[in-house]
């Protein structure tokens, strides 16, 4: 797994972190029972305080995502179901990001709904274009 | 506009245990004031960082914790010792970086200092030391006074970690170092946090570089304390806003006084307020505005608004 | 999570020894090259040998004393050198007590430059006696019996005794460079800028001399007189200022004795100075006390 936080980011570093662990989780670069990176390595790497990365895994822990084996490190825990759980909470995350983003800009909700269909639209049609060359 | 922030700044961190506790230390140089009543408390454990102009006292308040510098007035108690009255003690417990690059004897080599290090600190990790000069790519054969800034800053660091202290005081470890070496002495410290029960006052004036390592940040000018809180309080409460105001808008008293910084757009108006934000956005509100975006500040951002508003004192 | 009662200072024993190790190193330099200046002298022997014919040459330990002088004197800047004693010096930063520390260094260089004038002391005698002289004279010496006799130049007054150099003399370059070497510590330790220091001194010294209105010249050489009289009891043990020129009666101008320092006299004065020197270097060393 990598864990990769943007200096844009404004949410705390273990939220972020907490993230990345779910997003990996999502899209599958880790899976029930993979171990995770130790405190240690992990801070070191992101040169952050290890006790950030304690606080995200302790978290993390406490919703039931992984699991702490003394002496052994730190588990994604066996009976995780990224479908049914990581996936939904991931999509609201982005939502309440997305939200911000559309009251800062002053617009309002189905401005920018009908402004995601569209291109969602878009996007299919290329797509299928595409497919259609190939 | 009156923008007294004294009151909304806080100094207290409760309880503790504290690693540092100094209380009232005052020290003058000739007539000026270099700390004024300074009560700066680093709790046990905590990674702390003092940020503060060149010039606010920062080098001064360290070298006072470790018998370096004589206080004219107040207490101090570093790891529950007087460093004053037993300055060998506390400077055994210390890992220090000093501000100036001058390291050891000119004339000896680093290696050869390394062993004198290693001499006098009963705690000297010699398998450590062995790494960090790898880590650190620290020459042992070289002379001390033919070292640059920023490989004297390593050997610095170097000897301040090998012992393995129960408290770091490091006055601006990033000195001098490049992009590399930086990244470098960032990771070991990382690791040495996870490695060794430490408790670590960091002083610097460029806090981005670390601003992921602390969780205290104390605010220091001209020798005065102007506010000192876990990294969370801070990134919690000191939050910009951004609001359309209608004509004639005046600032709600209640407001008023917890506002840290205030530019002005076509418009809108960009805020740094000091409080909770439901309460901030609701007094907003009641004063006609409408707040438009909250975002929190990086530590930077926040030392940088502190330190620029000449009220906050 | 910290045992904070646990002691992470360094022994008596291993700050001393660590100490004396690096203040070794430091002045290691300066003692390599007197050493090999004397392994030069010896080196010489041979030639030296072939020129001296007749009387070998005699070195009486006191003749060493302005060498052992300048040897103390010099020898704290190499042992303090390259540290700023009133800045950030690295010894400040250890995990040792300020004013015992500084001490102990003090301490540590005396050690090395007694080993460095026995060296030279050794090398000497090993050497006068090579080339066929002797160390410490055995002979005769022109004792002033009638001050007012020699001083009326009439010849007369002075008779010869024997005379052997007495084993505690050779004490003397011993304590000449170590009293040097402690007020020279005293100096850079208790002071900022210790060469402003002892040069204003100096400089204080003969103002005090000219002060005065009449006989100013006479006032100053006469202050010198006794300052010289001092440094002579100090560093010659008195062999200077104790001696007259006498004209005998046959023409010939001999140095008689008005008197021999005696092993009392000496410790007296060589104990003085050595104390003022002491004081000097435990006030300077208070400087930096922290309990």
């Amino acid at each position: 797994m990598r864990v990769h936080l943007q200096t844009s980011d404004n949410r705390p570093l273990y939220v972020q972190i907490m993230d990345e662990v779910r997003r990996g989780l999502v899209r599958g670069t880790l899976s029930p029972e993979d171990a995770l990176p130790s405190v240690r390595e992990l801070a070191s790497s992101l040169q952050i305080n290890p006790r950030t990365v304690s606080q995200a895994y302790a978290e993390l822990e406490r919703e039931g995502v992984v699991r702490v084996r003394p002496g052994k490190g730190t588990f994604v825990a066996p009976e995780v179901r990224p479908e049914e759980n990581e996936r939904p909470r991931l999509a609201r995350e982005v939502a309440l990001r997305t939200l911000a983003d559309v009251s800062r800009n002053g617009l309002l909700l189905e401005e920018v709904l009908e402004a995601l269909h569209g291109l969602g639209q878009a996007v299919e049609r290329e797509e299928a274009l595409e497919e259609g060359i190939g | 506009m009156n923008t007294k922030t004294a009151a909304a700044l806080p100094v207290d961190l409760g309880g503790g245990p504290f690693t540092i506790t100094t209380r009232d230390l005052t020290k003058r140089f000739g007539s000026t004031t270099a700390l004024n009543a300074l009560d700066l408390r680093v709790p046990e454990g905590a990674a702390y960082v003092l940020v503060g102009p060149n010039g606010a006292g920062k080098t001064t308040l360290l070298r006072t914790l470790i018998g370096m510098a004589r206080r004219d007035h107040g207490a101090v108690e570093v790891l529950g010792i007087d460093p004053e009255r037993r300055g060998a003690d506390a400077r055994g417990l210390v890992g220090y970086v000093p501000e100036g690059h001058r390291i050891g004897y000119p004339w000896m080599t680093v290696g050869r200092l390394l062993k004198h290090c290693e001499a006098l600190y009963p705690s000297w990790d010699t398998d450590y030391a062995a790494r960090l000069v790898d880590a650190y790519e620290v020459d042992l054969s070289r002379k001390c006074r033919s070292l640059s800034k920023g490989q004297s800053r390593r050997v610095q660091m170097l000897v301040a970690l090998a012992h393995r202290p129960p408290l770091l005081l490091l006055d601006e470890p990033t000195d001098g170092l490049d992009h590399v070496i930086r990244d470098v002495t960032l990771s070991i410290l990382s690791e040495h946090f996870a490695d060794s029960p430490t408790t670590a006052l960091i002083s610097t004036h460029r806090v981005y570089e670390i601003e992921r390592l602390v969780d205290h940040v104390g605010v220091l000018r001209q020798g005065r304390l102007l506010g000192q809180m876990p990294t969370d309080e801070l990134r919690g409460k000191l939050r910009r806003y951004w609001a359309d105001v209608p004509d004639g808008f005046e600032m709600s008293t209640e407001l008023a006084g917890r506002v840290i910084r205030r530019t002005e757009g076509m418009r809108d108006i960009e805020w740094t307020v000091w409080g909770e934000e439901k309460l901030v956005v609701n007094g907003f509100g009641r004063a006609g505005a409408t707040v438009r975006e909250v975002a929190p500040l990086s530590l930077d951002e926040a030392a940088t608004a502190l330190l620029a508003n000449k009220e906050t004192s | 999570m910290t045992d904070i009662t646990m002691d992470r200072t360094p022994s008596m024993k291993a700050a001393a020894v660590e100490q004396l190790r690096v203040v070794g190193l430091a002045v290691r330099r300066e003692a390599l090259a007197i050493c090999a200046g004397l392994a030069l002298l010896l080196l010489l022997v041979p030639f030296v040998e072939e020129i001296v014919v007749e009387v070998g040459p005699i070195l009486n330990p006191t003749d060493l004393g302005v060498i052992a002088a300048f040897l103390g004197l010099a020898s704290p800047l190499a042992v303090w050198k390259g540290e700023t004693l009133f800045g950030e010096s690295r010894l400040w930063t250890l995990p040792v007590d300020h004013a015992r520390h500084a001490r102990m260094k003090v301490a540590a260089g005396w050690v090395w430059l007694m080993g460095v004038v026995s060296v030279g002391v050794l090398s000497l005698v090993l050497f006068v006696v090579l080339v066929g002289g002797d160390a410490g004279s055995e002979g005769t010496r022109w004792m002033v019996t009638d001050l007012d006799a020699v001083r009326s130049g009439a010849g007369g007054g002075v008779r010869q005794m024997v005379w052997t150099t007495p084993l505690w003399h050779w004490a003397h370059p011993f304590v000449v460079a170590t009293w040097g070497y402690v007020a020279v510590s005293a100096l850079l330790l208790g002071f900022k800028r210790p060469y402003h220091w002892a040069v204003g001194g100096w400089l204080a010294f003969l103002a005090f001399g000219l002060l005065g209105e009449e006989g100013n010249i006479a006032r100053v050489t006469s202050t010198l007189d006794v300052f010289m009289g001092a440094i002579d009891w100090l560093v010659f043990a008195g062999s200077d200022y104790s001696q007259v020129t006498v004209t005998l009666e046959s023409g010939q101008r001999v140095r008689a004795w008005t008197r021999i320092p005696t092993l009392g006299s000496v410790v007296v004065a060589q104990g003085l100075w050595m104390g003022l020197a002491c004081v000097s270097l435990w006030a300077a060393s208070a400087r930096s006390r922290e309990s």
